[in-house]
């Protein structure tokens, strides 16, 4: 969205065909933002909540095999937090949801970097 | 064919929800509370109203907090700081509902000692705030200088040019902002889980535990009885199509916007 039509026009230009002009003049120049976007989307998912609980079964062991019930962070603070009565239970929960926090913070904060170089490029007007 | 790929989703999730919806959507379903395990008929009304108390407390805590932190941000705050804390907003943006949910936990219900539709309404107020800062300072920021400094000249003190010349001058933007994140927070599940817990009957008191709507269809869903599946997809039409309409109202309001200009 940000590739500067100027670009596009120039690979027109030099008889680039459409397709051609899509892969050098618009995806190439914005790599960094599809990339960012992505790892945005990536941390999106990894917290999701509800959608997960309800369908991954919920049992507390790493599954062998990808068809086989299991848990995600959010899931089991999701699942687990109403019947947590013991201090240490809670405590337990609380710690996942820190490191959930943890996990997702990072990823956005690369994916924010990321982004925030792509778009400087653009903004800086070449002569 | 993109276009194709990209509405499929939307049109075959509206379709399952109509077909499988429309089956529990009569009057006792707007109007009565959940009947006894076992009993068939009953309704949602609670957690109908109940949601809509949850985000409008909400939105009272949220709102202002956004709009007045984007009025400083756009208005007084020295360009580093407003960096700092852009990207912090936006990275708050990122965060887990269900993070927000614990934190509301650990903030109001410990400290009250019970589930309440305040600490659900802080959780989604939490979610709201940065959505309605980001929106309101970009916004703010399409604002030419010139009306400010016309204020100025006029010897306005300058938090009344920033309250009564440049914030109403983008209203409909913050209309948009504020209705956007209310569409967001209206079904949000996982941060009411362990605030507002859900309640099967009525209840009008902020302090007490409140039903939700989204919480209701989880509720249901999970649930073993046929009939509750029936009423969770019914809840989830609603749901849906509550959240369709508020986004067709911005849709509205923002070509409204543009066509002033």
């Amino acid at each position: 969205m940000t590739t500067p039509q100027t670009q596009r026009e120039a690979a027109y230009a030099l008889g680039a065909t459409k397709w051609e002009t899509i892969r050098i003049a618009v995806l190439s120049p914005a790599k960094p933002g599809i990339a960012g976007a992505a790892i945005l989307g990536l941390s999106r998912a990894l917290g999701e909540t509800m959608a997960v609980t309800m369908v991954i079964g919920n049992r507390p062991e790493i599954a062998i095999s990808l068809f086989a019930p299991g848990h995600t962070l959010a899931s089991a603070i999701a699942n687990e937090f109403a019947e947590a009565t013991t201090q240490i239970y809670l405590s337990a929960l609380f710690e996942l949801g820190l490191v959930l926090a943890l996990v997702t913070l990072s990823t956005n904060i690369i994916a924010r970097l990321i982004t925030v170089q792509a778009t400087r490029r653009f903004t800086t007007p070449n002569p | 064919m993109t276009a194709f790929i990209t509405i499929l989703p939307l049109v075959l999730v509206l379709w399952h929800l109509i077909n499988a919806g429309t089956k529990a959507l009569n009057l006792a379903f707007f109007t009565q509370t959940p009947k006894p395990v076992g009993e068939p008929g009953g309704g949602i009304a609670n957690a109908i109203v109940g949601s809509f108390m949850i985000v409008a407390m909400a939105s009272l805590f949220g709102v202002p907090v956004g709009i007045l932190g984007a009025a400083f941000l756009s208005e007084y705050a020295p360009p580093k700081l407003r960096n700092i804390v852009r990207f912090t907003s936006d990275t708050l943006n990122g965060v887990p509902s269900i993070v927000w949910g614990i934190l509301a936990y650990a903030l109001i219900v410990v400290t009250m000692g019970r589930f309440s539709a305040i600490a659900g309404a802080v959780a989604l107020a939490f979610i709201m705030i940065p959505l309605v800062m980001r929106t309101t300072e970009e916004m703010l920021n399409t604002v030419p200088s010139t009306y400010r400094e016309a204020g100025l000249a006029l010897g306005i003190p300058k938090w009344k040019t920033t309250l009564f010349i440049t914030l109403p001058l983008v209203k409909n933007g913050i209309v948009t902002g504020v209705l956007l994140a209310v569409a967001r927070v209206f079904g949000e599940t996982a941060p009411l889980l362990f605030t507002a817990f859900g309640n099967q009957f009525w209840n009008f008191n902020p302090t007490q535990p409140t039903a939700a709507l989204p919480l209701q269809i989880f509720a249901y869903a999970i649930s073993p009885y046929e009939d509750w599946h029936r009423q969770a997809w019914a809840g989830a039409l609603l749901l849906l199509m509550f959240v369709l309409s508020v986004n067709v109202t911005i849709k509205i309001v923002t070509k409204q916007a543009f066509t002033e200009k």
